[in-house]
């Protein structure tokens, strides 16, 4: 049995002011919770970088893995963010996982795909978890794919308080993962990638909370656009992709949200750090795991 | 029977890439973005429907994918080899 978040909230003394208000703010759900932050990235050295990978290597890999690998190491560095919501308690996540929206080409709906320690993985492992789990979703070798069909054919007031029953249990205790379906709740973090040609141009994008409040977090990019730069006295044409950040303000606020944006743009835009840094962390502990280590040694 | 494969491959590619595009089966699909994920499992489910054939994880090799031909090349030799 797998427990996905550890096992103490955060103290109160430890949060934020203002995320305490949010956190304590009466009324269904509270008030608005959410922050928005919307960003650019120059398209060209993710492309480039992207390119370069494929020519050497045996693993197709495109933006959505190199998106999947930045997010978990952005996470790592900014493990304030790694946590969820659970009543009106924060807990931290034990692991840096990160949740995939992908598309079911044969059912023309998203399905989610978990990248456990997505911090650590390099992105030629990241490219291959990601095709080889939507080939099994494709061909419904997955069983979370007959699960997902099972639920469907429950009569509508069985699958309504089946969920109104797990959302109850969920916000007065931790739960452990109970079944495949429920892994997703391992990850705080939502990945959308929109980077495709025949996407619209994108200002902007919110997705709506989950219901079962686990993805506190979800990064989305855009396509790339051209726009005109003014660089060195002169107007040059540059390529950038839209990056969107939606957080629960309940787990961050806007100061920590900046930090965590910076770190994923720069992260971005100088996509050979990526490598360097999970290389580096696939013998040295991330910084979460260090603070992990020192808390049960103190225990 | 591969130059139908080709011009069935090229078709499709252009028909679902959003820019006009001007290919043939040596244009590279990974260099000028004519290939992403979403249209990599489009092209897919195309090619298990059109000749039947089913692509492994281990197929998403970039050497695979890098042009029609290549593409091509991969769906005769797995046709020939089911029907062998």
């Amino acid at each position: 049995m797998k427990w996905p978040l550890q096992p103490e909230p955060i103290s109160q003394v430890k949060t934020p002011f203002f995320n305490l208000v949010y956190l304590n703010a009466r009324g269904q759900g509270g008030p608005d919770s959410t922050i928005m932050w919307t960003s650019e990235i120059p398209w060209q050295p993710l492309h480039g970088y992207i390119a370069k990978f494929n020519r050497h290597s045996d693993t197709l890999a495109g933006t959505t893995h190199l998106l999947v690998q930045a997010v978990g190491q952005a996470l790592a560095r900014h493990p304030s963010l790694n946590c969820r919501v659970l009543g009106r308690k924060v807990y931290r996540f034990r692991k840096t996982n990160v949740c995939l929206a992908t598309r079911l080409p044969h059912k023309d709906e998203v399905n989610l795909v978990l990248i456990e320690d997505a911090d650590r993985l390099p992105l030629g492992a990241i490219s291959k978890a990601v095709w080889h789990a939507q080939i099994d979703y494709r061909r419904n070798q997955n069983p979370v794919i007959r699960d997902r069909d099972r639920l469907r054919r429950l009569p509508s007031w069985a699958f309504r308080y089946s969920l109104w029953f797990f959302q109850w249990l969920e916000k007065i205790i931790s739960l452990p993962i109970i079944c495949r379906l429920d892994r997703f709740r391992s990850s705080p973090v939502l990945v959308n990638d929109f980077s495709h040609h025949r996407f619209p141009i994108m200002r902007g994008y919110k997705p709506s909370r989950m219901p079962d409040e686990s993805k506190s977090l979800s990064v989305t990019l855009g396509p790339a656009e051209e726009k005109v730069v003014w660089r060195d006295g002169v107007s040059v044409p540059l390529r950038v992709a839209p990056i969107c950040i939606r957080v629960d303000h309940r787990i961050c606020d806007g100061y920590q949200l900046s930090q965590f944006v910076s770190t994923l743009v720069n992260l971005l835009s100088n996509p050979e750090e990526l490598e360097s840094y999970s290389q580096h962390s696939t013998t040295e502990p991330s910084e979460h795991q260090v603070s992990l280590g020192k808390k049960r040694e103190a225990a | 029977m591969t130059p139908d494969i080709r011009s069935t491959l090229i078709e499709f590619i252009t028909t679902e890439a959003a820019t006009p595009t001007k290919m043939t089966s040596q244009t590279d699909l990974i260099e000028t973005e004519l290939l992403d994920s979403l249209m990599l499992m489009d092209l897919l489910m195309f090619v298990e429907q059109t000749w039947g054939v089913s692509l492994m994880g281990h197929d998403f090799s970039p050497a695979h994918f890098r042009t029609v031909e290549k593409l091509a090349e991969l769906i005769e030799s797995r046709r020939l080899y089911k029907s062998a």
